[in-house]
């Protein structure tokens, strides 16, 4: 004995048709879905016999087959025709074809992919600068690469591009100081240690590992100052890579996401 | 039989996305409208497929669409022809005039004996 009325099988119709639906990208799953529901609410005014709105049902077809088609309509913005391919950009003959193949790159990362390809080599490039920022000519390309692919995605929207330039695009210009800094208070770090360790050694008159260990000398004000220093700038250094750890989670987050609605 | 059902399909298949346009010639017309008279005319045979084939008509612009008050039940979605769509409609109309042509032609040459 079936005890449902009606109504109740359209909405396990539209729940079903719900569900079929995530085969779909979003704004075409939410147009089918609302165009269905809006032909159900024409078809029944309320009141039918159940054998009328399972007509209209049956007449509607199955929510497979529904959103087979609607997949087989999908790639709709190029004709069945041969395609034609685009204008040629008018720009000095010198520079053609890399105007052509940057403009290629450009048309391809507006293209959302399925894997979010661009979003991913731009965060490898960024951080791939930042790590290899010691060879300075290929990081430094893959920087501006990465500068580039962030902000031509469209996928990302304005903000999160926001917090890559500002967190996760930082990251080499500040490797490159920190390396060029290390570099140059490299002979004053030597000597102030030797310092340090010589009157530990004076002291102890023992091995270097008990001349660190002994902070009674002479010069401890003076080390305790370069330690503090240097414990601030560790902390700090360290903060800023959490942030930078957070960015890259964020957008590798929202890097699956489709882009959003033309 | 099989395979003429298939040779119907193919044929309503190919046509239906121009009788859409031709429905919405002289008048703007909600989805319902236009799938209860493409399905009276046998040309679909679930009503639910004309609603993915609106959705990209109208991506491709060759509808537009606007929503008016209905006087019963929820606003509806009405489609209009965009000057695009009525072009492709032209070009159509003439390209089927000459394909029925040649086809009649052809089926009637073999009917005679």
């Amino acid at each position: 004995m079936n005890t449902e009325t009606p109504h109740a099988l359209a909405t396990d119709y539209l729940a079903q048709l719900d569900h079929e639906s995530r085969r779909l990208p979003a704004d075409q799953a939410g147009d089918l879905v609302a165009d269905i529901r809006e032909h159900l609410s024409s078809a029944l005014t309320g009141g039918e016999s159940e054998a009328r709105v399972r007509e209209v049902l049956d007449r509607l077809g199955s929510p497979r087959a529904l959103v087979d088609e609607a997949l087989e309509n999908a790639p709709a913005p190029t004709p069945p025709t041969a395609p034609t391919p685009p204008p040629a950009p008018v720009a000095a003959p010198g520079v053609g074809p890399y105007v052509d193949r940057l403009e290629g790159a450009v048309q391809q990362a507006r293209r959302p992919g399925v894997w979010g390809g661009f979003e991913t080599a731009a965060l490898i490039c960024l951080i791939g600068a930042e790590i290899g920022a010691v060879l300075l000519p290929f990081a430094g390309i893959a920087w501006v690469a990465g500068l580039v692919l962030l902000g031509i995605s469209q996928v990302w929207t304005t903000r999160e591009k926001l917090i890559g330039y500002l967190f996760l695009a930082t990251g080499f210009p500040l490797a490159v100081v920190t390396v060029v800094a290390g570099m140059l208070a490299l002979p004053f770090t030597v000597v102030s240690s030797v310092g340090v360790s010589c009157s530990g050694v004076a002291t102890t008159g023992s091995g270097t590992l008990d001349g660190l260990g002994d902070q009674s000398c002479g010069t401890t004000v003076d080390a305790g100052g370069v330690h503090l220093a240097l414990y601030v700038l560790i902390a700090i250094a360290v903060g800023y890579l959490l942030v930078q750890i957070y960015t890259v989670w964020r957008l590798l987050r929202a890097r699956h996401r489709a882009p959003e609605a033309a | 039989m099989a395979a003429l059902d298939s040779a119907v399909t193919q044929l309503r298949r190919g046509v239906l996305e121009h009788c859409v346009l031709a429905l919405l010639g002289d008048e703007e017309r909600y989805g319902y409208d236009l799938v209860t008279e493409l399905s009276d005319a046998g040309l679909v045979a679930s009503e639910g497929t004309i609603y993915p084939l609106l959705s990209r008509l109208r991506k491709e612009e060759l509808v537009a669409t606007s929503w008016q008050e209905s006087p019963s039940g929820p606003p509806r979605r009405y489609y209009r022809l965009t000057a695009r769509g009525r072009r492709a409609l032209g070009t159509f109309q003439d390209s089927w005039r000459d394909f029925t042509h040649s086809v009649d032609q052809i089926l009637e040459g073999r009917q005679r004996p």
